[in-house]
């Protein structure tokens, strides 16, 4: 076995993203989005160099503080919703607060239900995953990743499997919510009219990132 | 979350429940069977046996001095065979209780006579004992077909139904006996037995201790201790403690039937492989259908571990859903189980004398019930135990790229 091929995906990049803010990330196919947010999700190690989430250097922790910091801090909205379909939609947006505590709380619940209320699901909320429609399971995926109140939401292009209605609906209720929860969000996206209603585009070339100011 | 995938994945639930029912069901059938088989074939050859006979020792040979024609050195000849009997039976027979699995004790007075008959002399061999204790070893009185065994007196005599048929001999009838010491007494017909075995019941005749003991001529004295233990396999460890504590001979069951046991433990062997192999056939099927579950669901694993799952919580989810299908696996095969064998224990063969024998005669052993459910339990934890690892290790990054 000879050593693996080492291929540098992002290179020497350098950044630092305010509490509340929307960032939009766009590139080629292939240049280092998803690497750049497995990195940020403490998904994935960068080979050099600091990453620091809420203050947290993520070279410090071992896979559980890895795991807590995923759990506590960071929220994940995956193009595909990829909901349990096993569970109902309010238990999948809790799927996280059940991780971290074995079982939700009545506050939680009532939290977690005002949320789906707030994206416009709250009347599926007992409905198994596979029973809802597409632009619904986003919305939910959505509430998932904000059920444990997190610093960082991560989107890897959470519209890209919906219809254009669906896809401006699940982008403005993304919007809303960093306003009104005040958490940062960093969206993967290959939509450029979506991209410049963020307050900063980071533009992904050859692992290299160029920032520029949104028109939002 | 184990508990949902088990419900929800009801065909798949279905399938591994099923083999792991399969599994126990058969080790229970195929060991209550085999188990009450042996049971009934030890009851039916030694039933009326003894599990350890304890005797008087022979003495030691003697060398004898040279008065022949020849001369030798020294000739070493075993003494021939004395008329030892054992001194205060009673005491002995404490004595033995003491021992670890002796359940029965019963002294007896054993030995050859002829049966006379008008003019005819038929050979037989004469049991005396106390027949409350001999029931402990022999349990004459479930072969009984006429007349009594256990409150006989010292003048009655239970012989067997082929004999009764060979001399013509019915009950209340009066006969003579000549015991090898040349001592006649007669006795009176009180019982006849049927045992299914040609040699005791065309042989053998039952008297009670005294009468023995009178008839042979050894006073007091018994010439053996018959010993029954409730556990027939522990025979020669306990006839073996006997001769080293009392320096008694002892004779177990298991040297005198040693092909029988020989027979018996090629039996247990296969009854072992067959449930080995029962088992890991089935832990085999379960943890085929558990690794397509993990790799099913390797997208979910991912995303679960992307919302901050530890590897020992994805463990845990797939370890639960193995134990969550062994324990209920064990339950319906314990359950199956135990219906097959209530049918088939209720077949009846009719044999002699209008008693009825059960056509399967299987024991329902609570411990081959316990067992077979344990061992399905473990193997199925162990055979969900490879899946399980390999949805812990899953790398989130990996499954969520797939899309």
């Amino acid at each position: 076995m000879g050593t693996p091929l080492e291929v540098e995906v992002l290179k020497g990049i350098d950044f630092r993203v305010e509490r509340g803010e929307f960032v939009a990330i766009v590139g080629q196919s292939g240049s280092g989005k998803s690497t750049l947010l497995n990195i940020l999700g403490a998904l994935d190690q960068p080979t050099s160099g600091l990453v620091s989430i809420d203050g947290v250097d993520i070279s410090t922790l071992d896979s559980n503080g890895l795991a807590d910091l995923r759990n506590d801090k960071i929220g994940f909205v995956f193009q595909f919703h990829h909901l349990l379909a096993e569970f109902t939609c309010l238990e999948n947006a809790l799927m996280p607060i059940f991780i971290s505590k074995g079982q939700a709380s009545s506050e939680d619940e009532a939290r977690v239900k005002a949320l789906l209320e707030r994206v416009g699901v709250g009347h599926i909320a007992a409905k198994k995953a596979n029973q809802i429609s597409g632009g619904q399971q986003q919305r939910v995926a959505i509430i998932r990743a904000l059920s444990q109140q997190p610093s960082l939401v991560l989107a890897d292009e959470p519209t890209g499997n919906l219809d254009s209605k669906s896809s401006k609906d699940v982008f403005r209720l993304m919007r809303e919510m960093t306003k009104e929860q005040g958490v940062t969000f960093m969206m993967v996206t290959h939509d450029d009219r979506l991209a410049q209603q963020a307050d900063r585009i980071f533009r992904i070339e050859d692992g290299l990132i160029t920032v520029s100011e949104g028109s939002s | 979350m184990a508990w949902r995938y088990v419900t929800t994945s009801r065909g798949q639930t279905g399938l591994t429940v099923a083999a792991v029912a399969a599994a126990v069901c058969l080790i229970i059938f195929i060991n209550c069977l085999l188990q009450g088989v042996q049971s009934r074939f030890i009851n039916d050859l030694i039933g009326s046996l003894a599990h350890i006979s304890v005797k008087v020792p022979d003495p030691d040979p003697e060398p004898l001095d040279d008065t022949g024609e020849k001369s030798y050195a020294a000739t070493v000849q075993k003494q021939l065979q004395k008329k030892d009997e054992l001194r205060r039976p009673e005491e002995l027979e404490s004595l033995l209780h003491s021992f670890p699995h002796v359940k029965f004790t019963a002294s007896s007075v054993g030995g050859q006579a002829f049966l006379l008959r008008g003019a005819q002399r038929f050979g037989v061999t004469v049991r005396g004992a106390d027949p409350i204790k001999q029931e402990g070893i022999s349990n004459l009185s479930d072969d009984m077909v006429g007349g009594r065994w256990l409150s006989i007196g010292p003048n009655d005599l239970v012989i067997g139904y082929k004999l009764s048929q060979d001399t013509g001999l019915k009950l209340g009838d009066t006969v003579t006996l000549i015991s090898s010491e040349q001592i006649r007494k007669t006795y009176t017909i009180g019982g006849i037995f049927d045992t299914g075995q040609v040699q005791v019941d065309g042989s053998t005749v039952f008297v009670t201790l005294r009468a023995a003991q009178q008839l042979f001529a050894t006073g007091r004295d018994a010439r053996s201790i018959s010993i029954k233990l409730d556990d027939p396999w522990q025979a020669n460890r306990v006839s073996q403690m006997i001769e080293d504590s009392l320096g008694l001979k002892t004779e177990s069951w298991m040297v005198e039937q040693a092909q029988l046991v020989n027979a018996f433990a090629a039996q247990n062997g296969t009854r072992i492989m067959i449930s080995f192999f029962s088992l890991a056939a089935s832990a085999f099927g379960i943890s085929s259908v558990l690794i397509v579950s993990v790799f099913q669901r390797s997208r979910q694993i991912g995303i679960l571990k992307s919302m901050g799952a530890k590897d020992h919580q994805i463990l845990r989810v797939f370890a639960l859903q193995g134990l969550f299908i062994s324990v209920i696996g064990a339950l319906v095969g314990a359950l199956s189980g135990y219906s097959l064998l209530t049918v088939l224990m209720s077949f009846k063969q009719v044999a002699r004398f209008g008693k009825s024998d059960q056509l399967f005669p299987a024991i329902l052993d609570p411990k081959v019930f316990a067992l077979a459910m344990l061992s399905a339990i473990v193997a199925t934890l162990m055979a969900s135990l490879l899946p399980a690892l390999r949805a812990a290790r899953t790398n989130p990054v990996d499954v969520i790229a797939e899309g």
